[in-house]
């Protein structure tokens, strides 16, 4: 298996070179460019020019291309115009929020979905299924910011039970070590800055966990379906095993498979909406960094985060596949 | 992971790999909690007699772009330094003139070119050095000897603007030298007059810094990568000054978090610990004050005061300190008839305007300058409002059906001069069309492409635009306007021009105050442009909070707030 | 293939908006952006249809008649392998129209503010949510009910198309 994990990500480094190719076109072709950006109202064209030439926009694209890549091979991805930190580090910082709150997502959307596809299923055609397949549908279909803006709206605003932004109170003196401000506050025994930071995850949690929440319950119920009435079902029913142990190890071992790849491409999703989600939270994650840095053009950051999630993403699916063989015997990676 | 000859045949063992990896992560986390210890002062928790909740904290729209305001030149940084830093001269309080600071007073010589400055005693920098003649001079040339990125004007915006050269090109600096006279007297000479000096040194780009932390903490080593300048270790962590208040922590993208300094030489005031907490969007900016996660914040949208005041919160607006302005682009035919301009003038309701779109307290503009700038001409030509007389002024001018033009304006941004750019567009479009001008929408947003388009090319009709100043300098204000020739307005007034020119260099103050005056009604008189207003920004605060030292040029110190609980 | 795969190793949102952003505020930026990012996903299904249907009885029995490749792609091959894709269509459009949403609520949503634009509508109606929240919730439950439909559409399509589902 080792091999094939060697072969997946070899076959990564010409995809990322493409990428970083176009990235690199896309935002050297900006409208404006990246001077005015930096010098707002007042930008003279000697200003302007000044700021060319000292960040080395005049040269040949090839060449500035060529310096970039040399520098991205030795790990570094430049330093954001904006805040005047290497984007690497930028990426650092706030990596560990978006993680918690990717967490809290999927940890709502599993925890609720599977049972809830599950019962669907199992009551096919009854009120619970009805109402289950309503919920996805309204799932899929409400506007991650929208959804996100009624949940803050609600229980932020009008019955202030939750906090309405950032990941922990401003008041909260918390120690942070690792910056999974959760973890810290268990690691550090300061049990109020943890339960404080994990309370500031499920307004966003929630919004974030929503759609691949829908999409957990519809495959679930779909999957089991499917495996209910599978004939080795029925095989074990007519042998005569308990009916629990027909659930436990043949409808929902077998009816897992398609749901756990449908988590690995939630990845994606999540990825997305967490540009919007931390957005209306001011949460500090990677998603409202780059929200940020498409409104002020920070290329150096954008060029660098986009890499750093497309790296991310494809690690990400590369696991699910692992942990898909793991589950199902049958299918090897290859 | 190890590749198997043969596939795990039943399901256990992955279930019971799943249990023994979570039971070991929980001890494993354990473990560590042994390790990792708690660095919170168990016992600092308000006791005593306090009797007010000394945090406060501050919703702050960004970042601080450094720590370092010398490389500064926006709203966020400065109002961090403010409580680190004090400069040389202050502000007066509420106003815009300068004031006596860390110079209790200072001397300027005949020819205007040198200035002595006799410092306050017994003001120490947050590091416990003192605060010297020799701090003032190391801070002069400091910013006189800055080299390669540090001169780029992106980076020291202030000092490449004001005083525009350095030690590697000496014809065009503004600044000569400084020399210590003994401890608490410095001279600082100039190469050339700049009447603006004294005010200028109130920005907090020219605050005084420690020599020892700037050097110890590389202040200056900012080269970086080419890309974009890096911060130092001084800029992002060691900032050390002589304001109230010193720096604690900072997490980037979250919160600051400042406290008081024991040995600040002035008063200490209600606030201990100022956390300025980074919420970029305005409308959460709100939402956090409602909901009580902060104490405060600046730039309070318009619509949200009534409701703000009806919750109990205070609202603070600010002496305006701005100009909102309808651009003309004088090369478009109609625009550079001086008839047409004033038809526009005419039939426009400024009062109107001011009521419907912008904040209360918004001053109506009649020039280019706001009325507690030096210069401001009571008694400059107005033009009312009257669309009768601009559909005669049309009709003469030769347009008796109007004319079209476009109207450029961005979108999705929010000035301090100009909270909704769209509802202002919307309201001054229905005021145009009312005397025959059609005004075609040309939104853009607001950077690159807005101000690309206003200010670097000619391709644009009418468009809004302002300035916020930074502090009581009229040359800041219509210097930049209408000194020179710029695509943004397209005409060429060499009279204008000289006339400006020769203000920005007298040195008698109130000659140059005279000189901005008659300037002020000569621009009246060409009507270049339309001053609309001078909205006021306004701050909105926690019941808690008493009091709060608003001023028109954002000179607000935290030890002066006033807490009640 | 390998381009498709590259745009795919992109989340599609972050891809729309990077495509928006260098097309800046024309009125087709956002159609182009949103259309361009959906392409990596179609490709691939396309692709893994066809693939699928290439070693079926009707394909082998066409080729044994002689006719031209080109021929057997695009009169046998591609009809057959389309059900998936005229599916995954209408599902798109609801992706589609909550995506031009959220272009919108970043802040590229093109074309001119007073265009009437349910995200921008929602974008806008945020300034206002304190004073009068129906603003923001009746574009809101537009956007929604109208990705409801498209959804629904897809899902009975899909239905009727894949024998499987079909309910009897």
């Amino acid at each position: 298996m080792l091999r094939v994990i060697g072969k997946r990500l070899a076959l990564l480094v010409p995809t990322l070179i493409g990428l970083s190719i176009l990235l690199f076109l896309w935002v050297r072709n900006l409208p404006g460019g990246p001077a005015t950006a930096l010098l707002g109202e007042r930008a003279t064209p000697e200003a302007v020019e000044r700021v060319n030439e000292l960040y080395g926009f005049n040269e040949p694209i090839i060449a500035q291309y060529l310096t970039y890549m040399g520098k991205l091979l030795q790990g570094d991805f430049g330093t954001s115009i904006d805040t005047g930190r290497p984007v690497l580090e930028e990426f650092a910082t706030r990596f560990p929020g978006t993680v918690e709150l990717a967490v809290v997502a999927l940890i709502f959307a599993i925890g609720l979905g599977i049972p809830l596809g599950y019962v669907a299923a199992r009551y096919y055609g009854r009120f619970v299924d009805h109402g289950s397949v309503v919920l996805s549908l309204l799932g899929i279909t409400v506007p991650v910011f929208f959804l996100a803006f009624i949940l803050k709206y609600l229980f932020a605003i009008q019955w202030p039970i939750l906090p309405p932004d950032g990941r922990q109170d401003p008041r909260m003196d918390a120690t942070h070590v690792t910056d999974f401000y959760v973890l810290d506050g268990i690691l550090t025994g300061e049990w109020d800055a943890a339960w404080d930071a994990f309370q500031h995850l499920i307004l966003p949690g929630i919004a974030l966990g929503t759609i691949p929440l829908a999409i957990i319950v519809r495959i679930t119920r779909a999957s089991v379906l499917e495996v209910q009435n599978a004939d080795y079902v029925r095989t074990a029913r007519a042998k005569g095993l308990m009916e629990k142990t027909i659930r436990n190890r043949f409808i929902l071992r077998n009816a897992m498979l398609p749901v756990v790849t449908t988590i690995g491409l939630q990845t994606g999703l999540i990825i997305s909406g967490a540009v919007l989600t931390e957005t209306v939270f001011a949460f500090n994650g990677i998603g409202k960094f780059l929200a940020d840095a498409i409104f002020a053009l920070d290329y150096p950051v954008l060029q660098g985060f986009i890499i750093l999630i497309a790296i991310l993403y494809a690690v990400i699916n590369l696991l699910v596949d692992i942990s898909y063989s793991i589950i199902d015997p049958r299918v090897r990676v290859s | 992971m190890q590749e198997s000859a043969t596939p795990p045949r039943s399901s256990r063992p992955a279930k019971k790999r799943a249990a023994v990896v979570t039971a070991g992560l929980a001890i494993g986390a354990l473990l560590l909690s042994g390790c990792v210890e708690s660095q919170r002062d168990e016992g600092t928790a308000d006791g005593g007699e306090a009797t007010v909740d000394s945090t406060f904290v501050f919703a702050a729209s960004s970042d601080p772009a450094s720590l370092d305001p010398a490389f500064a030149s926006d709203g966020e940084t400065f109002r961090v330094s403010r409580q680190l830093f004090e400069g040389l001269v202050g502000v007066e309080a509420g106003t815009a003139d300068p004031a006596p600071l860390l110079a209790e007073s200072w001397e300027t010589s005949e020819d205007g070119l040198s200035t002595t400055f006799a410092l306050r005693e017994g003001v120490t920098f947050h590091d416990g050095t003192e605060f010297n003649a020799e701090a003032v001079c190391f801070n002069f040339d400091r910013w006189y000897n800055w080299t390669g990125v540090a001169q780029a004007p992106s980076v020291s915006y202030y000092y490449n603007n004001l005083f525009r050269g350095f030690a590697d090109s000496p014809d065009a600096a503004v600044y000569e030298s400084c020399e210590v006279n003994g401890d608490l007297e410095a001279t600082v000479t100039l190469a050339q007059p700049f009447a603006g000096f004294i005010p200028a040194l109130s920005l907090p780009a020219f605050a005084m810094q420690s020599p020892t932390a700037l050097e110890e903490f590389a202040a200056d080593d900012i080269g970086g990568s080419a890309e974009a300048p890096a911060l130092s270790a001084y800029a992002e962590g060691n900032p050390v000054g002589t304001g109230p208040f010193k720096f604690d922590s900072w997490s980037v993208g979250e919160q600051l978090q400042l406290s008081t300094y024991e040995d600040y030489w002035g008063e200490q005031g209600d606030v201990e610990t100022i956390i300025f907490r980074v919420i970029d969007d305005p409308q959460a900016r709100t939402q956090a004050l409602q909901a009580g996660t902060v104490d405060g914040f600046d730039l309070v949208s318009p619509a949200d005061i009534p409701t703000l005041e009806g919750e109990g919160f205070m609202i603070v607006p600010r002496d305006p300190f701005t100009i909102l302005y309808l651009g003309l682009n004088h090369e478009v035919e109609e625009l550079s008839d001086p008839l047409v301009r004033e038809a526009i003038h005419h039939a426009i309701d400024k009062q109107a305007l001011i009521d419907q779109t912008l904040p209360e307290g918004t001053q109506l503009a009649t020039q280019f300058i706001p009325d507690v700038v030096d210069g401001y001409n009571d008694e400059v030509t107005t033009y009312e409002y009257d669309p009768e007389r601009a559909m005669e002024l049309l009709e003469e001018a030769g347009y008796p059906d109007g004319f079209e033009v476009e109207f450029n304006y961005p979108t999705n941004v929010s000035r301090p001069y100009m909270p909704t750019p769209e509802q202002v567009f919307t309201n001054l479009t229905d005021q145009l069309s009312a005397v025959g001008i059609t005004a075609t929408p040309a939104p853009a947003v607001w950077t690159p492409d807005y101000l690309d388009n206003i200010q670097g090319s000619a391709n644009h009709g009418i468009h809004l635009l302002g300035w916020t100043g930074d502090y009581n300098d009229t040359d800041n204000f219509i210097g930049v306007f209408f000194g020179q020739e710029k695509l943004e307005f397209g005409f060429d007034n060499p009279e204008l021009f000289a006339a400006l020119d020769e203000a920005r260099g007298m040195t008698d103050r109130e000659a140059q105050t005279a000189a901005y005056e008659e300037i002020n009604e000569q621009i009246a008189q060409f009507n270049p442009a339309i001053p609309l207003a001078h909205p006021a920004p306004s701050l909105a605060f926690a019941p808690r909070v008493d009091s709060y030292p608003a001023s028109p040029v954002n000179d607000e110190v935290f030890n002066m707030i006033e807490l009640n609980e | 293939m390998r381009f498709v795969d590259i745009l795919l190793s992109v989340p599609s949102l972050l891809l729309a908006v990077s495509i928006a952003a260098i097309l800046g505020q024309g009125p087709y930026a956002v159609m182009i952006a949103i259309g361009v990012s959906q392409v990596p996903i179609f490709a691939r299904l396309l692709r893994a249809s066809m693939l699928s249907q290439r070693g079926s009885d009707y394909i082998l029995a066409a080729q044994t008649l002689g006719l031209s490749r080109s021929t057997i792609t695009m009169s046998h091959l591609l009809p057959n392998s389309v059900g998936p894709v005229i599916v995954q269509a209408t599902l798109t459009l609801a992706t589609a129209v909550i995506d031009a949403a959220a272009l919108s609520f970043l802040g590229l949503g093109g074309g001119r503010p007073q265009t009437a634009e349910w995200g921008r509508m929602l974008t806008y109606a945020q300034a206002e949510l304190t004073n009068s929240p129906q603003l923001a919730f009746l574009p809101g439950i537009c956007i929604a009910v109208t990705a409801l439909g498209f959804t629904l559409l897809g899902e009975s399509l899909r239905e009727s198309l894949d024998p499987k589902t079909r309910k009897k």
